[in-house]
C-alpha cells in the first residue's frame, strides 16, 4: 500500500520531470524550404553586411541544409523589412536582423512594431561607432574640426546617417553634441536608406560628418578618401582603425556601441527558437564567421534568445531616458 | 592600363563556371524575342528575369545583356525578311532592308545587318569602357539635388522624346509616380493608398508592372491581330555577301551610326528608336544618291543598324553609375540589380568590380557570338520565324503568367498583372506610351526620397535646385523638352512662314 504510493509519487515525479525537461529542453523544429532573410535596409550598410555574412557563413559552413536567399528591404529604419517578415508569423524559414532602430522606432512612435511583435533570436555583435569626415572638406576634416564646428557653428553641420530620425546614429551623434555641450536639435541632418549611401554621399561632400559603422567605411578611411575622425569605443580597435583615436583620447567623455542580432516573426515556438539559437551559437564559434568579424569590424558577442529579450528590456528604457536627455523625445 | 586589368577580370568572370553558357543563352533568346514582332528587348528581359531569381548575380546580369544586345540583333531579321520590324528600333532597316530583300538580295541585306550590329556594338562597347570609370568620378557631383533634378529630366525626356503626344507622355509618367506611392513610406513608415490590403503593404512589385504592361498588353495585340493580320512569307535568303562597292558605301555609315547611337544612347529617354532614325536621317543627307534611299540603299541598313547596338553601350552608362536608366530595357536591368540586393551608382564600379567589369566583358563576347548566330546559322532563324504567331502569343502569356506567381508565390501577383496588362493594351489603344509609367514607378521612390533628403539638408530652401549648376542645367534640359518642339515650331513659322499659308 504504502509502495504502491511510493511508486506513483515517484511515476508522477518522472512524468513532471519529463514534461519540464522537454519544456526546458525543446525539441528543434527544422524549417523547411528557403530560408529567406529580409534585410532592414538597403544596401551596403551594415544591416547588410551583416545579413549577407550570416548568409555565406550559414551555407559554407553547412549549417543549414536550406537555400538562403538575401533581400534588401529598406525604409521606415527597418519597420518595412520587420512587417514584411511578420505577415508570416510562426514561419521560421523567415529572418532578418535588428539594431536599436527597433527600441528608438518604437519609442519616437515612428513605426507601430515592437520588437516584443517579433521573435529575437541571438545578438551577434556590437559596431564599432565612427565620426567620418571627408579629409577634402573645408569646414570638417578632422575630429578637432569637428569639435570646434558643433561648439562654434553648429548650423554648418551636415549631418547624414541611415536609416531613420531618432535612431542609433543619431542617437550616437547627439551623444557627441551632448558631450561638448550643443542642443542636437540645432543641427541640420538627412537620412539615407542605407550606410552605402551614405558614404557615398560624404565623398561627394554632400554632407560633411556622419555616424556610422566603421565597417562600412574602413575601406575608404584606410585609401584616404574617408577620414574615421574618432571612434566611441573604450580603446582604440586595431587593425584598419588602430590609427583612429578614441573620443576619451581626445577629452570627450563619450562611448557608445549598437548592437546587432537576428529575429524572426513574431509567434515563433520554443522549438523553432531553439533551433535558430543553436545555429546562430554555432556560427558565432565558426573561423568563419570570427575572420568576417575581424574584416567588417564587428565586435563578436553571442547572446542567446533570453539575455536578448533580457537586453532589449533594459536597454529600450535607457534609450528612453536618452531620447528624453537628448530633446529627441518629449 | 588599368582599363585592361579592369576587362582581364571580367573576362576571366565570363569564363567562370556556366557563365559562358549564359552569355550564349543570352544572344540565343534576344534574337529570337527581338524577330518576334512587337516584343523588344525590355519585354524579353521582364520575361526571363523571373527565372533569374535563383541564379548567380553575375550569370543573371550577364543573360539579361546577352538578351538586350541579341534583341537588337533579332530585330533586323523580321525587318527585312517579312517587312515587320521586331522592336521600335529596328523600324528604320525595315525601310531600306526589306527593298534590298525584294530584289533577291536578302543575304546581303542580312549580311550588312550583321556586320553593321557587330561593328556599332563592339565600338559602343569601347565607348563604355574607356567612359565608364572617369564618369564615376563626376558622379559624385551628384547629391540628393542633382538627383533629384536628374530623375526629374529622364522622366520629363521620355515622357516628352517618344513618339506621340508629349502631354499623354507626361501623363503616363506621373500615373508611375502615383503607382510608386502606394505601400509603407521609407521615411514615416506609415501605409499610403493601400486600402488596408495587406498584398499592397509591400508596395507594387517592379516585375508585377513590367509583365503586365509590356508582355501581357503585347499578348492582347497579338490576339487581335490575328483578326486582320496577313502572314508575309519569309522572303528567301540566298548568298550572304556584299559586293566591294556596296562595302565602300557603307564602312563609314558604319562609324558614323555607331557614333550617332552611342551619343543619343547616353541620355536619358532617347534609347534606339531615336537613335535609329537620326543616324538614317543624317545617312540620307549626307549622301551623293539620296534618291536610291527606302529602295534598298546599303547605307541606310547599316547606319541604323549600327546605331541601334551603339546605344545599348551608350544607355548603360547612366544606369551603372548613376543608377538611373535612360529606357526601358535599362530601367529593367536597373531594377534587377535592384532585386538582386546590389545599388547601382558611383561605388558600383568599386564594390562590385567582378559584376561590371564581367557584365561589359560579356558583351564584347556576344558580340562574337551573335556573329556567329547572325551570319553562318541565319537558316536557323528562318525557320524559327515559320513559327505562327498564334502559338509564340500562347508561350508569352503563359511565361508571363508563371513568371509573375514565382516573383513571391502570391496569386495577388498574377491578379496584378492582368490588370496592368489590360492597362497597358488601353493605354496602347489610346496612344498612351507605356515607358514613361514604368520609368515612373522605378525612380518614384528614389525620386521622393532625394527630395526630402535635398530639403532637409537645404533646410527647406527650395532654392538649391535653381542656385546648384548642375540642378539648375538639369531644370533648364527639362524645361526645353517640355517647350522646345513647339519654339522651334513658332521660330521656323516666322522665319519661313506658315507653311498652311
Amino acid at each position: 500500500m504504502f509502495s504502491n504510493m511510493l511508486r506513483t509519487c515517484f511515476a508522477g515525479l518522472l512524468v513532471i520531470t519529463g514534461i519540464t525537461a522537454l519544456q526546458i529542453d525543446a525539441v528543434a523544429e527544422e524549417p523547411k524550404g528557403t530560408i529567406k532573410i529580409i534585410i532592414p535596409a538597403g544596401p551596403g550598410g551594415a544591416n547588410d553586411l551583416l545579413a549577407r555574412g550570416i548568409k555565406d557563413v550559414l551555407v559554407s559552413e553547412k549549417l543549414v541544409p536550406n537555400t538562403v536567399t538575401v533581400k534588401n528591404r529598406p525604409g521606415g529604419g527597418g519597420a518595412v523589412a520587420w512587417a514584411a517578415i511578420n505577415r508570416h508569423k510562426g514561419d521560421m524559414t523567415y529572418l532578418s536582423t535588428f539594431m536599436p532602430g527597433i527600441l528608438t522606432n518604437d519609442l519616437l512612435g515612428a513605426s507601430p512594431i515592437k520588437y516584443t511583435d517579433m521573435t529575437p533570436i541571438a545578438t551577434l555583435v556590437f559596431d564599432n561607432a565612427c565620426y567620418a569626415v571627408n579629409p577634402k572638406d573645408p569646414l570638417i576634416n578632422s575630429a578637432k574640426s569637428l569639435l570646434k564646428a558643433l561648439k562654434n557653428t553648429p548650423e554648418k553641420i551636415r549631418l547624414g546617417f541611415a536609416n531613420a530620425a531618432g535612431n542609433h546614429w543619431h542617437v550616437a551623434f547627439a551623444s557627441l553634441a551632448d558631450a561638448v555641450g550643443v542642443d542636437i536639435r540645432k543641427i541640420p541632418y538627412t537620412v539615407f536608406g542605407s550606410g552605402g549611401k551614405v558614404r557615398t554621399a560624404l565623398l561627394g561632400g554632400h554632407i560633411n560628418v556622419s555616424s556610422i559603422a566603421f565597417g562600412v567605411v574602413s575601406k575608404f578611411h584606410e585609401a584616404g578618401k574617408l577620414l574615421c575622425s574618432a571612434m566611441a569605443t573604450e580603446k582604440r580597435i586595431g587593425g584598419r582603425g588602430a590609427n583612429v583615436p578614441t573620443w576619451k583620447e581626445l577629452g570627450v567623455n563619450l562611448t557608445y556601441a549598437p548592437w546587432r542580432g537576428v529575429l524572426g516573426p513574431g509567434n515563433l515556438t520554443a522549438g523553432q527558437i531553439k533551433y535558430w539559437e543553436d545555429r546562430f551559437r554555432q556560427l558565432t564559434t565558426k573561423p568563419a564567421w570570427i575572420k568576417l568579424a575581424k574584416r567588417k569590424s564587428w565586435n563578436i558577442n553571442f547572446l542567446g534568445h533570453k539575455e536578448t529579450m533580457a537586453m532589449l528590456k533594459s536597454e529600450r528604457e535607457l534609450y528612453k531616458t536618452t531620447l528624453k536627455k537628448l530633446g529627441l523625445l518629449k | 592600363m588599368e582599363v585592361l586589368s579592369n576587362l582581364q577580370l571580367g573576362f576571366a568572370e565570363v569564363f567562370t563556371g556556366y557563365n559562358f553558357f549564359f552569355v550564349i543563352m543570352g544572344a540565343f533568346f534576344g534574337t529570337w524575342i527581338g524577330m518576334l514582332p512587337g516584343i523588344g528587348p525590355a519585354t524579353g528581359i521582364a520575361l526571363l528575369l523571373p527565372f533569374t531569381y535563383d541564379m548567380d548575380t553575375t550569370s543573371a546580369l550577364i543573360m539579361l545583356g546577352g538578351i538586350y544586345f541579341g534583341a537588337m540583333y533579332g530585330g533586323a531579321i523580321s525587318s527585312v525578311l517579312i517587312n515587320t520590324p521586331g522592336d521600335a528600333s529596328a523600324v528604320m532597316t525595315a525601310i531600306d532592308g526589306n527593298p534590298l530583300a525584294r530584289k533577291g538580295r536578302a543575304g546581303a541585306a542580312l549580311f550588312i545587318c550583321a556586320s553593321a550590329s557587330f561593328v556599332g556594338g563592339m565600338l559602343g562597347l569601347i565607348g563604355l569602357t574607356l567612359m565608364a570609370v572617369p564618369l564615376t568620378e563626376f558622379a559624385l557631383l551628384f547629391g540628393p539635388a542633382e538627383y533629384f533634378m536628374m530623375m526629374v529630366f529622364a522622366i520629363v525626356a521620355t515622357s516628352t522624346l517618344i513618339e506621340g503626344s508629349p502631354a499623354k507622355g507626361i501623363l503616363s509618367g506621373v500615373f508611375g509616380l502615383m503607382i510608386s506611392t502606394i505601400g509603407i513610406d521609407l521615411q514615416s513608415s506609415s501605409a499610403r493608398f493601400t486600402f488596408g490590403q495587406p498584398d499592397l503593404m509591400d508596395g507594387i512589385n517592379l516585375l508585377v508592372v513590367i509583365i503586365g504592361l509590356f508582355c501581357i498588353s503585347e499578348a492582347f495585340i497579338n490576339i487581335e491581330r490575328f483578326t486582320t493580320k496577313t502572314d508575309q512569307a519569309p522572303m528567301p535568303v540566298g548568298k550572304l555577301w556584299i559586293t566591294k562597292a556596296e562595302w565602300l558605301r557603307s564602312r563609314w555609315a558604319l562609324i558614323r551610326g555607331a557614333g550617332i547611337g552611342f551619343i543619343v544612347g547616353l541620355f536619358p529617354g532617347a534609347g534606339g528608336a531615336v537613335a535609329t532614325a537620326f543616324a538614317y536621317a543624317m545617312e540620307k543627307r549626307i549622301s551623293p544618291h539620296p534618291e536610291e534611299f527606302g529602295k534598298g540603299a546599303i547605307e541606310g541598313i547599316a547606319a541604323p543598324e549600327s546605331a541601334n547596338n551603339a546605344s545599348v553601350s551608350g544607355a548603360l552608362i547612366p544606369m551603372l553609375t548613376l543608377g538611373i536608366p535612360g529606357s526601358a530595357s535599362t530601367a529593367i536591368m536597373l531594377g534587377a540589380l535592384m532585386i538582386y540586393g546590389i545599388e547601382p551608382g558611383p561605388q558600383l564600379f568599386q564594390e562590385h568590380p567582378k559584376l561590371v567589369w564581367g557584365l561589359i566583358s560579356s558583351l564584347f563576347v556576344g558580340n562574337f557570338v551573335l556573329l556567329i548566330l547572325n551570319i553562318p546559322l541565319i537558316g536557323l532563324w528562318v525557320r524559327l520565324l515559320k513559327i505562327p504567331t498564334e502559338i509564340l502569343t500562347v508561350i508569352i502569356l503563359l511565361l508571363a503568367l508563371t513568371g509573375s506567381y514565382a516573383l513571391q508565390n502570391s496569386l495577388a501577383d498574377v491578379g496584378l498583372v492582368l490588370v496592368f496588362g489590360v492597362l497597358g493594351y488601353a493605354m496602347r489603344k489610346n496612344d498612351f506610351p507605356t515607358v514613361p509609367m514604368l520609368l515612373g514607378v522605378i525612380l518614384g521612390s528614389m525620386l521622393e526620397q532625394s527630395l526630402r533628403q535635398a530639403l532637409m539638408l537645404s533646410v527647406n530652401d527650395w532654392t538649391i535646385f535653381f542656385t546648384r549648376p548642375l540642378c539648375a542645367g538639369l531644370l533648364g534640359l527639362s524645361v526645353l523638352c517640355i517647350f522646345g518642339p513647339t519654339i522651334i515650331a513658332k521660330l521656323r513659322r516666322s522665319v519661313v512662314g506658315d507653311p498652311k499659308v
